[in-house]
């Protein structure tokens, strides 16, 4: 299936010696600001031997906060799943106007700054918020609904501001679907639930995979969302890794760091080897 | 607004001069031995910044300065224990007075600090309990219960009142920190007496906190406190003092001077100082009579020279702390700087379950 556009594109690359010079500024960038900073960090989380390590480790208050940090993630990845797919298939049905006017809406809070929008949705829903005193103010309600310094609140404002980053991925997988693929999925007499599960889900689980994971690893570092709209019960790593540093406590500061980065890995790691084995198994 | 006062750019400038006067020296082969004497010197001042140290620097630090022309006051913000303490162990340390909180200054922390020459301050002239060996009250703040007249039906008066929902209902506005005053307002709200609260039964008031676990809203920052109240999303907070009074400007916020614990700013002397009996004298000044009057008319905070508070001014301010020391639960700094991390983690394992 490689088209010979592709193959024009790829020649020149290899034949020009030197070709990957051209990719040398990000890996400088990356070994300066990346590699070496996350090399220091080691280095400075082990100022006091392995002894952080294991205090970290089987400190239930760290152990906690690890758990909570994956759980929420993980529904953040699983709700913005929920939601996107259904919006970037409405895209990838839609005519050329009505689509760019939803990818207009899904960008939109994009480009707004994530403090302010976790500052407004304080506003919205708080128990003096918008929602709250409209409620008890029509009489619907007599008590505030506990919106905020819940875990309801958290998920509001980090689904709000993952969206784009699951929905995105998903359309330009959608995008490259071949559509003569489900058209000979049709003529063979697929039913069209038949014909989504087994011909179009599978065609954009690159798009779902692309996107749960930028979702999920995003969603893990997250600081000022949780802190904002959550309670104490719903503390994420990196409101703790703040704290630490505010602190001055640079190496469990650093170790937190390094676990956290090495359970992402590990956990990636994991899905990736399932994903692949799935897939073996039905090709 | 911070940064124009409070130190870098003049403390830059006087660096530059600094540089000039040397080199100048140095030119002319004339006598370099700056530390003869009453020679000039010059005295770095840190302070939290903001506000607060915008009428700090009105009130005694810019006045100082220009009263000896012996010494020149530099500026900087925020102190930093962690920096302070860094500063000292490589032995050279910027700041010659710094202030800090409660937790830092005392006596199992002497190795970072000076003792106060009472030679030079005048010990009698502090209001009592505020001058000891490593530190000297700059103000007297405190954290205080505030509510609004406006949600409750009652106004609370007891310590218990505080942790009554039935009477009370609504939001608590708490500061998310073990030593922020909370763990004391329990015990006592549950029956201990202020004389029997150290050491704290730390079990028995997270226990007494739990009946009002779901009730509470933790802030983390000042402002945080005073926005929860003048919002009324919280009908009560335990909050600091110059919030409180804020707050009162634009809500209905009263504030209980019944219930408050002791919550100040210190003044110490980093070991090293180079310029150690300047800024005995400094702190000499800012806690002198007129300086301490002027603060006053400045922040909302009570003052800890004993004339300035009998001042007209202050004696007649129903929302100064210095006013209220005889219903004060005074905190022991020294217990909560032995067992601060102890006792953090299980507030935050208490907090997290």
């Amino acid at each position: 299936m490689t088209s010979p556009a592709s193959a024009v594109r790829r020649a020149p690359l290899r034949a020009v010696s030197g070709g990957w010079l051209l990719a040398l500024p990000a890996l400088v960038f990356l070994a300066v600001l990346f590699l070496w900073p996350l090399l220091k960090m080691g280095q400075e989380s082990l100022t006091d031997g392995f002894s952080t390590y294991s205090d970290v480790l089987s400190s239930t208050v760290y152990r906690r906060v690890f758990w909570t940090t994956a759980a929420t993630a993980g529904l953040v990845t699983s709700i913005c799943l929920l939601i996107g797919f259904p919006y970037a298939y409405v895209m990838y049905r839609s005519s050329r106007t009505t689509r760019t006017l939803l990818l207009a809406v899904v960008l939109l809070p994009f480009w707004s700054s994530l403090l302010v929008r976790s500052f407004a949705w304080i506003a919205l829903l708080q128990d003096s918020g918008l929602i709250n005193q409209t409620l008890t103010g029509v009489g619907i309600l007599d008590e505030p609904l506990p919106l905020i310094r819940t875990q309801l609140g958290v998920l509001v404002g980090m689904v709000h501001i993952m969206l784009p980053y699951m929905v995105l991925p998903l359309f330009a997988t959608m995008l490259r679907i071949d559509d003569r693929l489900l058209l000979a999925a049709t003529s063979l007499g697929a039913s069209p639930w038949r014909r989504f599960v087994r011909v179009f889900a599978p065609l954009s689980a690159a798009g779902i995979f692309a996107g749960a994971l930028l979702v999920f690893t995003i969603s893990l570092g997250f600081y000022i969302t949780p802190a904002l709209l959550g309670g104490p019960r719903q503390t994420m790593i990196g409101e703790v890794i703040a704290d630490e540093v505010q602190q001055f406590a640079l190496p469990t500061a650093s170790a937190l760091g390094m676990v956290l980065l090495a359970g992402t890995m590990i956990l990636l790691g994991i899905v990736v080897t399932a994903l692949s084995r799935a897939k073996e198994r039905t090709a | 607004m911070t940064s124009a006062r409070g130190g870098r750019p003049r403390r830059l400038a006087s660096l530059a001069v600094a540089t000039l006067a040397v080199t100048g020296l140095a030119a002319c082969g004339g006598d370099s031995d700056a530390d003869s004497g009453s020679g000039d010197s010059e005295l770095t001042v840190v302070s939290y910044g903001g506000g607060y140290q915008e009428a700090q620097a009105q009130a005694f630090i810019e006045p100082f300065d220009e009263a000896n022309d012996d010494i020149t006051v530099v500026q900087d913000s925020p102190t930093d224990v962690s920096k302070l303490q860094a500063m000292v162990e490589a032995g050279n340390p910027q700041w010659d007075v710094a202030l800090v909180a409660n937790d830092f200054g005392n006596d199992s922390q002497k190795e970072w600090l000076t003792p106060i020459d009472y030679s030079v301050v005048d010990k009698d002239a502090i209001v009592e309990g505020y001058a000891d060996t490593y530190r000297v009250a700059a103000d007297i703040e405190g954290t205080v219960v505030a509510y609004r007249e406006d949600k409750l039906d009652a106004a609370p008066e007891t310590w218990a009142d505080f942790f009554d929902t039935e009477k009370f209902p609504g939001k608590r506005a708490v500061n998310k920190y073990a030593a922020g005053g909370i763990l004391e307002a329990a015990l006592l709200a549950d029956g201990v007496s202020p004389e029997e609260l150290y050491p704290l039964d730390v079990d028995r008031a997270l226990a007494k906190l739990d009946t009002i676990k779901d009730d509470i809203i933790w802030w983390e920052t000042a402002a945080q406190s005073q926005q929860l109240l003048e919002s009324g999303e919280a009908a009560l907070g335990f909050v600091w003092i110059g919030r409180a009074v804020d707050a009162a400007k634009t809500a209905p916020v009263k504030i209980n001077w019944n219930t408050w614990t002791s919550q100040d700013a210190y003044w110490v002397v980093p070991k090293g100082s180079d310029a150690e009996e300047a800024a005995m004298e400094f702190i000499a000044f800012a806690t002198s009579k007129e300086p301490q009057e002027e603060l006053a008319t400045l922040l909302p905070y009570g003052v800890v020279n004993v004339e300035a508070a009998e001042s007209e001014a202050v004696a007649a301010d129903p929302n100064r702390p210095s006013n209220h020391l005889d219903t004060q639960v005074r905190m022991d700094d020294q217990w909560w700087a032995d067992n601060i991390d102890d006792v953090s983690d299980q507030f935050n394992e208490w907090l997290l379950g």
